[in-house]
């Protein structure tokens, strides 16, 4: 765990999603909000003081349709952006950005999380 | 060329206040360019403003008042160079410290209008980031020329009145507007005053 100074810098980390075939719009992002979440308390649990943001890029290959974005451990992602239409495939890039933990804590977490964000795919 | 600087911790809505801001510049501006730079391994808001149908060079990675000084400065002579923007927005990373973005962009760019700085405070977090980040939170203070209150929903009723009461004792006389997520009257008042 990394402790916490008077202006520590935070730790980054990014992850790519692609291919998901879009079913129920609605459902996915409220899926995927929830995974955000789930990430959010998997890195307070690994000592994670401070969210710094959670952020998630929902897009196409035609285009961008919005973003989800955390910033407080006991908050819901909030979705910025149009619901995605259900053609072709959707990509999501996630950044986390957090004090308190290491890349390989992030990484670790996500490793433990995102087979389950697989399954919830419709 | 005129420069605008939006600086906020990490989350605090920057790149939502820009979006906001974006329909009260369109008629004052002939031409704009967005230099977006994200702390993060990869490129999430310049993506959201790219959609928009604005230029956008992106810096993500690294962060334009420490390790990106360089890469910052090149960037704005390159949209110069290519788009001779009247109005440059630049987003600067959530763990930035205005100082030291301002500092190279004053001794660099000698011919700029004007650079003004907007800091962004996310109302609910302002508390906790004031005792964990002391340094960044009272930079951004200072050196903004006006600062936007936002997610103000999802803070304490007298919340508003004690960061005010904060900023304007380490800012005196600092413009500070209130950002509400519903209605545009503040976004409007500080583009006119301030954009």
């Amino acid at each position: 765990m990394i402790l916490f100074g008077s202006d520590l810098s935070p730790t980054v980390h990014a992850r790519v999603y692609t291919g998901f075939p879009l079913g129920d719009a609605e459902n996915f992002i409220e899926r995927t909000g929830r995974f955000m979440a789930n990430m959010a308390r998997e890195m307070q649990n690994r000592g994670c003081r401070l969210i710094g943001h959670i952020k998630c890029l929902v897009a196409s290959e035609e285009q961008t349709w919005g973003y989800l974005s955390l910033t407080d451990f006991k908050d819901t992602p909030v979705y910025t952006g149009e619901l995605p239409t259900p053609t072709g495939s959707i990509t999501l890039t996630l950044n986390i950005i957090v004090y308190g933990v290491t890349a390989e804590d992030i990484e670790a977490g996500l490793s433990r999380l995102s087979p389950p964000l697989q399954d919830l795919i419709p | 060329m005129k420069i605008i600087l939006f600086c906020g911790f990490l989350g605090a809505g920057k790149t939502s206040l820009m979006l906001r801001c974006l329909p009260h510049l369109t008629n004052r501006y002939s031409s704009m360019a967005i230099l977006e730079n994200e702390v993060g391994e990869a490129g999430v808001d310049g993506a959201i403003l790219k959609q928009q149908g604005l230029q956008v060079r992106e810096l993500f990675g690294g962060c334009i008042c420490c390790t990106f000084q360089s890469d910052m400065l090149e960037a704005i002579d390159q949209l110069r160079t290519e788009y001779a923007p009247d109005l440059l927005l630049m987003e600067a990373t959530g763990a930035a410290h205005p100082s030291n973005v301002l500092a190279p962009l004053e001794s660099h760019l000698t011919d700029i209008e004007a650079i003004t700085v907007l800091g962004v405070s996310d109302l609910p977090r302002f508390d906790m980031l004031s005792q964990m980040l002391p340094q960044l939170n009272g930079d951004i203070i200072q050196r903004a020329h006006a600062m936007a209150l936002t997610k103000v929903e999802n803070a304490d009723p007298d919340m508003e009145a004690q960061c005010r009461e904060i900023m304007e004792t380490k800012h005196p006389g600092l413009d500070i507007y209130t950002i509400p997520r519903e209605g545009e009257a503040a976004v409007t008042e500080l583009c006119r005053r301030w954009l």
